[in-house]
């Protein structure tokens, strides 16, 4: 491509592929830079959460690309010199090491949660792009995928003790427990979704399991909590079809719950990234589905952009390379580029 | 915020700032609009139809009500408590330049950024003409161009659209429309100049002249 046809935007997207470069190919350690900037890191063992920043792919339906979004999120978080850490929690169907060409991890989540290992950052599977390691859910017994409340507890606190400055959980599809506490935890709460019907009506499928397990986490009372459970069971007999007829039966039951929850639902929000975009009339999908979220859950919704349907993408997964590398100039770059600007900006917004 | 019977104001509903210009106002009409409409695939699975109906029309009322200044002062004072309105009075009052006309200086329709775009005179403020062509969707070219203050030759001498394509694209005249093609180009120019989102105007507009077109035929 002649350089007189290169977007402006992409001017910061060559900077990054450059020291990307740099750091592929230099000999190990050669970038200054970037070795200064991760010796801080490095030398404190525990990093609190608040500096912490981690990003929960998920979004209901298999097939949407959570496990290659997720894979070149990482990848161009990591070009931002900054330390990334993805972790494979698609349990019992875990491919995420396959699209960053890593084809057999050694150690596993597995390891961490059969008592194997003690500290999760001894898990860390350095992946051949500099910044970017893996923890795998690979080869893992197909039983890790009911894991019990308590391993679950243990696992997240094990999370957090991971040396990074970005940790990205990729999840797998459907609505068990596991996946809706992992999606919970995370700071950027990110859904992906195409625009398929089949695919909006497990998003939204999601979004409402996920929200109704906030709500039960948070209220101590019991009349409450069995209202709550009775919203779940979508053929209830109370009237209550939609989050927001709940939040105000609960506000009727007890006001103080009922306030106690609208204060926990304003700092909830969810991140929208729509996948797969062939037309333009598609384009408008994520814009439509943030208002109708928001009028219909009462959850803030913080679209941040799509990705268009890229031929390149689906070549770029046959050859296990992420296509941030196989195809940097394609258009999916450009929009991937402007979803994580996007996801940062709320960081300094908050 | 006091609320009345409806629960939510049209504010609320449309999710703007109570002091929001006319393109702001269109634009989040028009993407509402695409967002509940009939064959939206963004409400799939979450709404049965009958509440989308009401809440359509809902959102026709809102768009008639605030983008007719008359309406939207009435509107206006009957949904705040005393100081919210005159605080609102204020902000309108210092926003807009001393010169104007005493029924300018109430009328909080154009911001900063619009006359900024838009320096010619606004002489032919029309409110009733909303109401008048109203009939099956409130979206209107000509409310939105009256309320920038633009003549229709105003607006051919800008956009170098020719009068009698304007004339027929505002009143869906099918018969006078030249081909599809233009008319789509014309309202792309037109969306830029009214400060509207060009795609969802092109689409609504389109939906409309179909909509019209069945019923002249039925």
């Amino acid at each position: 491509m002649p350089s007189c046809l290169r977007k402006a935007p992409n001017s910061k997207l060559e900077d990054t592929l450059a020291l990307f470069k740099r750091n592929l190919f230099g000999p190990p350690g050669s970038s200054e830079t970037s070795v200064s900037v991760n010796l801080p890191n490095r030398n404190l063992n525990v990093v609190t959460k608040a500096d912490k920043k981690i990003w929960a792919i998920g979004g209901g339906k298999g097939g949407v690309g959570k496990t290659v979004l997720t894979s070149n999120l990482a990848l161009f978080l990591s070009w931002l010199n900054k330390k990334v850490v993805v972790i494979d929690l698609d349990l019992g169907g875990a491919n995420l090491h396959t699209s960053l060409g890593v084809s057999n991890p050694s150690r596993t989540l597995g390891d961490l949660l059969y008592n194997k290992i003690d500290n999760a950052n001894s898990l860390l599977q350095p992946t051949v792009y500099r910044n970017l390691s893996l923890i795998s859910g690979a080869h893992d017994p197909t039983g890790i995928a009911n894991m019990p409340n308590v391993q679950k507890a243990r696992l997240a606190r094990k999370f957090k003790e991971i040396e990074a400055d970005y940790i990205l959980l990729d999840l797998g599809a459907g609505t068990s427990l596991n996946t809706l506490d992992f999606f919970l935890l995370a700071d950027h709460k990110v859904i992906i979704v195409t625009p398929e019907p089949t695919s909006v009506e497990n998003a939204y499928r999601f979004i409402k399991a996920a929200f109704y397990r906030t709500l039960r986490a948070s209220t101590p009372t019991p009349p409450v909590r069995s209202l709550i459970e009775q919203a779940m069971d979508e053929k209830n007999n109370q009237g209550i079809t939609s989050p927001k007829d709940l939040l105000r039966e609960v506000a009727r039951l007890s006001p103080a719950d009922g306030a106690q929850l609208q204060s926990k639902m304003k700092e909830f929000s969810f991140t929208l990234v729509v996948n797969q975009v062939r037309t333009r009339a598609e384009e408008d999908i994520g814009k439509s589905i943030k208002i109708v979220c928001e009028r219909y859950f009462g959850i803030r919704v913080e679209y941040v952009g799509f990705i268009p349907y890229d031929n390149s993408v689906w070549q770029s997964i046959r050859k296990k390379v992420p296509f941030l590398i196989d195809t940097p100039n394609g258009t999916a770059v450009t929009h991937l580029e402007e979803v994580v600007r996007n996801i940062l900006k709320l960081d300094q917004r908050a | 915020m006091s609320k009345n019977t409806t629960e939510e104001s049209y504010y609320e509903l449309l999710k703007i700032p109570q002091r929001a210009s006319i393109s702001e106002i269109t634009t989040a009409y028009l993407a509402a609009k695409n967002a509940f409409s009939r064959d939206s695939i963004a409400t799939y699975s979450l709404m049965p139809a009958e509440d989308n109906t009401e809440l359509l029309a809902l959102l026709e009322s809102a768009y008639l009500t605030l983008t007719n200044p008359d309406k939207r002062r009435e509107y206006d004072k009957n949904l705040s408590s005393n100081e919210l309105s005159d605080l609102a009075l204020a902000v309108t009052k210092s926003r807009n330049e001393p010169s104007q006309t005493p029924t300018n200086l109430k009328t909080p329709t154009l911001s900063a950024s619009d006359s900024v775009v838009i320096t010619l005179p606004s002489s032919e403020l029309k409110p009733d003409s909303i109401a008048k062509t109203a009939t099956p969707t409130t979206f209107n070219l000509a409310s939105v161009r009256e309320s920038k203050g633009l003549s229709l030759s105003d607006v051919s001498r800008i956009t170098k659209i020719p009068l009698k394509y304007l004339k027929a694209i505002e009143e869906f005249d099918s018969k006078h429309l030249p081909a599809m093609v233009y008319v789509q180009g014309f309202l792309k120019n037109l969306s830029h100049l009214y400060r509207l989102d060009s795609k969802s105007t092109v689409s609504i507009y389109m939906e409309e002249l179909k909509l019209r077109a069945g019923q002249k035929s039925a």
